[in-house]
């Protein structure tokens, strides 16, 4: 029961942790605002914890100012200082996701195109398959798929989950890359080569990969490119990469305007240098 | 003398069709020979199954002691003898793009005759000089004219030192000038130098000016099988099948030309 009389004056106080300082800004807009149109008091009255003295603090804290919008800018504007190291933290974990995430891609890749182009007929009907498969559905479902759908089986950390995902769906389409690459490499300068009395295997590291990486080599660039951005899905598994984190500054300070355009302009510092390479590698074998 | 190539009675189908019915054909050592006829009379196929490129259905073939049968390509590892006793200079070359031609050249003597590269490249360059085009060692081939692009061809298909040699419509990209100094060069290769064993050489021409200047013997293709043979002069200025004298008749650019109206 409750003792009509005040026995003595408290208060409560939520406490947040330093780091959380945005969120308690939002907390405490959301309870000026409950303070203001009355829906607080309507709350503290329906449980029967009203009393007067309530209603002075409300006026004191409710009564000071609110933060102006321009003064919200100002101050996530001042935030990216504070958020900067953890972006800039998020940016290199996005840059190794995807520089290890591409390497599994290329390795695979080869393993899948030779198997395709090489192999006898069973392994290409697998590796036909596999592509298939992995171009065919979604990446994010894959990604579920490899992270919660086989938990049962093997529990993978996030960050490997997310480099195997990323890599084995990109494999894929490196495959696709590495077999029109070898396809392309006329017919006439393999048998130049057989004449020549090298084996196939040589026929292939000598003639045919060194002319099939000039035909790849911007495709694969281009890929690289497509690869950092689809990393920002990888955070459906916990991984805190720079979309993750961008996602987490914008709520703390309650925009999306600064962490967002901050966020583009990592993306773009990474992936513009790509595809200038890229152009630049199509420009030089085009005019071989 | 045995031959150095000896085609017996090839017969080799494509698409359906018998583009040689029953081609026989040999090449000595020192020999020029000339295998003539029109364009789809078979020439190429018959360099190509002597390359072991290409399946033929009936006949035989014999390189040097090598021979082979009639069914598919047999693998490259069973053609190593073959290989090394032929070479092949394709039509338009077919010199591996991403490599200049000095590299063109010592390929296969580093990576399968296992050569020094330095004596690779020594003997490569010698290769290169004495076609001419030592010079152009460093080019890519795509910066080598026509003409270059053929003498660094040869010189890859001769730097294993093969005893035979195809050769696949040489003078295709060649101006009348330069037939001239590759005739002399072919017969120099056939002939053998400095106490080098002769070659034998079989090239698929239709230049039939080409082929009296420079060939010791010509066989005429016509209907998958050789019609007439003989040495030069006797079958192109005395021709007595009708196929040799469309041959003529259809000319072979500027060099007919100029040498009917002269």
């Amino acid at each position: 029961m409750i003792q009509p009389q005040a026995v003595a004056v408290g208060r409560y106080v939520g406490v947040l942790a330093n780091p959380d300082s945005a969120l308690r800004d939002s907390v405490d807009v959301v309870l000026r605002a409950a303070m203001r149109d009355g829906t607080l008091e309507r709350i503290f009255r329906l449980w029967n914890v009203w009393d007067p003295s309530q209603g002075d603090l409300f006026r004191r804290v409710a009564g000071t100012a609110l933060p102006e919008p321009t003064e919200a800018i100002a101050r996530s504007a001042s935030s990216v200082w504070a958020y900067l190291p953890s972006l800039g933290r998020a940016a290199a974990i996005t840059a190794l996701l995807s520089a290890l995430s591409m390497a599994v891609a290329v390795v695979v890749g080869l393993v899948v195109a030779s198997g395709r182009v090489y192999g006898p007929a069973p392994v290409r009907a697998v590796m036909t398959v596999y592509v298939e498969v992995v171009r065919g559905t979604p990446l994010l479902l894959q990604l579920f798929v490899l992270y919660y759908g086989l938990s049962g089986l093997v529990r993978l950390p996030a960050f490997l989950a997310a480099v195997l995902g990323l890599g084995l769906n990109y494999a894929a389409y490196e495959a696709e890359i590495y077999r029109a690459a070898l396809e392309a490499v006329s017919r006439t300068q393999l048998e130049a080569a057989r004449t020549l009395g090298f084996s196939e295997a040589q026929i292939l590291r000598l003639v045919r990969g060194p002319q099939a990486l000039r035909y790849a080599l911007a495709p694969m660039t281009n890929d690289f490119v497509a690869l950092l951005k689809d990393s920002s899905l990888v955070s459906v598994l916990t991984v805190v990469e720079l979309t993750k984190q961008t996602a987490i500054y914008a709520t703390n300070i309650g925009s999306w305007i600064v962490p967002g355009m901050l966020c583009a302009v990592v993306y773009l510092a990474m992936s513009l240098p790509l595809a200038r390479l890229a152009r630049g590698l199509e420009r030089r074998w085009s005019a071989a | 003398m045995t031959a150095l190539l000896a085609v017996h009675e090839l017969r080799l189908t494509y698409e359906a069709r018998d583009v040689l019915r029953a081609l026989t054909v040999e090449v000595k050592r020192g020999e020029v020979v000339a295998l003539m006829g029109l364009s789809g009379a078979g020439k190429t196929s018959a360099l190509r199954a002597a390359a072991a490129l290409q399946r033929f259905h009936a006949g035989r073939i014999v390189v040097d002691g090598f021979a082979l049968e009639p069914g598919p390509v047999p693998p490259e590892s069973r053609l190593r003898p073959l290989r090394r006793r032929v070479g092949l200079v394709f039509q338009g070359h077919a010199l591996f793009e991403h490599l200049t031609a000095l590299e063109n050249v010592t390929l296969a003597l580093t990576h399968v005759l296992r050569r020094r590269h330095e004596e690779a490249d020594e003997a490569a360059l010698q290769l290169l000089g004495s076609l001419g085009v030592g010079g152009r060692a460093g080019a890519l081939p795509r910066q080598l004219s026509g003409g270059e692009a053929q003498r660094v061809a040869i010189a890859r298909a001769l730097a294993p030192d093969p005893a035979l040699l195809l050769m696949d419509e040489p003078t295709a990209a060649l101006d009348p000038a330069r037939r001239g100094s590759l005739g002399r060069t072919l017969r120099r290769l056939a002939a053998g130098d400095g106490g080098r064993e002769g070659r034998g050489l079989l090239i698929a021409t239709h230049d039939t000016e080409f082929a009296r200047a420079h060939a010791d013997r010509v066989a005429v293709l016509a209907d998958g099988v050789v019609v007439e043979t003989g040495s030069a002069a006797d079958v192109l200025d005395r021709p007595s099948h009708p196929a040799t004298r469309a041959l003529l008749a259809d000319g072979d650019g500027p060099t007919a030309a100029q040498n009917s109206s002269s």
